[in-house]
């Protein structure tokens, strides 16, 4: 997936495009509205900061971001002594009939996430939700590419597993 | 109820496409007050840092470097320039990368200032002339003529220099490396002998 990188923009149009992937990720990680909006503005703080790094070739781009984001993510935890739990919020849209067999699988899946290490948890978020292609994913976990490719398919064997034992 | 299929990677993978489509994310409502806490607007920030020129005063936004007060004696002195220009600007550090690069510049190890400029407090002709004689190489010189018609205006060599004198982040772009046709230095608002000694830095002259 290409995706467009604002080159040689300001820090403000970064915001502009980039805000609403941070504040997705986060949610989807919190589950809850102002701890996201919370966690998206340390995020951009913290760029903001690192991007004292002017030099005109640098901007913070999407990765760098995920990456900050998923580091106060931890924090938020850590202080809030939480629990993790993933993706569990989010909650199904759709109830009609005609999908319900849809959405029961829907549910299968998204429990058997929650039961997934973090590490696994976050590759699945970033490759499935975020959707992030391998090279941003390597970026993000500051890993090879094919790094990427090999963790990115045991954790699907991983949720695989968990699905057919509860079977 | 009990569906019993196999859960196939590629079922996997659709099912959670699938998951995601049917999530619903919170619009995040307060996207512009995030903003203006993240980044306040026209925000500047000052500091001074020793080089082997002496104390260079910086002050900066988000976009880059928006005023540099050339090298001075003391830290207050410059700190004082920068804060009679931005009254309401906030002491912090400036960031090392810029900071490493300017100490090795003054020290002449480093010919380019490479760093980004916020063309904000500028009028478009200034903008202009200094975009322009940033493509001067370091250790070269050219004249006021020279970038006149570089803007296409050949005419204009005394608005040039005017442009150049008023020049709000001087270093980073070079109107040092201007000149006089007449081979003389022409001047410079920092005063020649720092003209002088800039260009010995980068190879231009002589020492």
């Amino acid at each position: 997936m290409a995706r467009a990188h604002p080159k040689n923009s300001s820090f403000a149009e970064l915001f502009d495009v980039y805000y609403d992937n941070i504040y997705a990720y986060a949610f989807r990680r919190i589950g809850e509205r102002m701890a996201a909006e919370d966690v998206t503005a340390c995020t951009f703080e913290d760029a903001l900061r690192g991007m004292r790094r002017l030099r005109r070739d640098n901007p913070p781009d999407l990765p760098l971001l995920y990456r900050i984001a998923s580091r106060r993510v931890i924090d938020y935890y850590r202080k809030a002594k939480r629990q993790r739990n993933l993706l569990v919020q989010v909650e199904p849209t759709v109830s009609n009939s005609e999908r319900l067999e849809q959405t029961e699988r829907e549910l299968q899946v998204r429990g058997a996430l929650a039961r997934l290490s973090p590490h696994d948890q976050e590759l699945i978020l970033l490759a499935f939700f975020e959707q992030l292609d391998a090279r941003e994913i390597a970026a993000v976990l500051r890993v090879a590419v094919g790094t990427v490719y090999v963790r990115l398919h045991r954790a699907l064997r991983r949720l695989q597993a968990i699905l057919e034992r509860e079977e | 109820m009990t569906i019993s299929m196999e859960w196939t990677l590629s079922e996997i993978e659709a099912t959670l496409k699938s998951v995601r489509e049917h999530e619903r994310i919170p619009s995040p409502e307060r996207k512009s007050a995030v903003k203006a806490i993240v980044i306040p607007d026209s925000q500047i920030w000052i500091d001074a840092l020793l080089t082997d020129l002496g104390w260079i005063g910086l002050a900066y936004s988000t976009r880059g470097i928006r005023y540099l007060v050339l090298p001075r004696e003391s830290r207050d002195r410059v700190m004082q320039s920068l804060r009679q220009v931005f009254p309401d600007a906030l002491d912090a550090p400036v960031p090392t990368e810029i900071s490493e690069l300017l100490r090795e510049y003054a020290k002449g190890m480093s010919r380019n200032l490479d760093l980004s400029v916020d063309w904000g407090s500028m009028r478009p002709f200034q903008m202009a002339v200094l975009d322009v004689i940033r493509q001067i190489p370091a250790g070269e010189t050219r004249t006021y003529g020279w970038v006149a018609h570089a803007i296409g205006r050949p005419g204009a060599a005394r608005a040039v220099g005017r442009a150049l004198h008023t020049n709000p982040v001087p270093l980073v772009l070079p109107c040092h490396r201007v000149v006089a046709s007449d081979g003389s230095l022409g001047g410079y608002g920092g005063g020649l002998p720092l003209k002088r000694k800039l260009l010995e830095l980068e190879g231009a002259l002589l020492v």
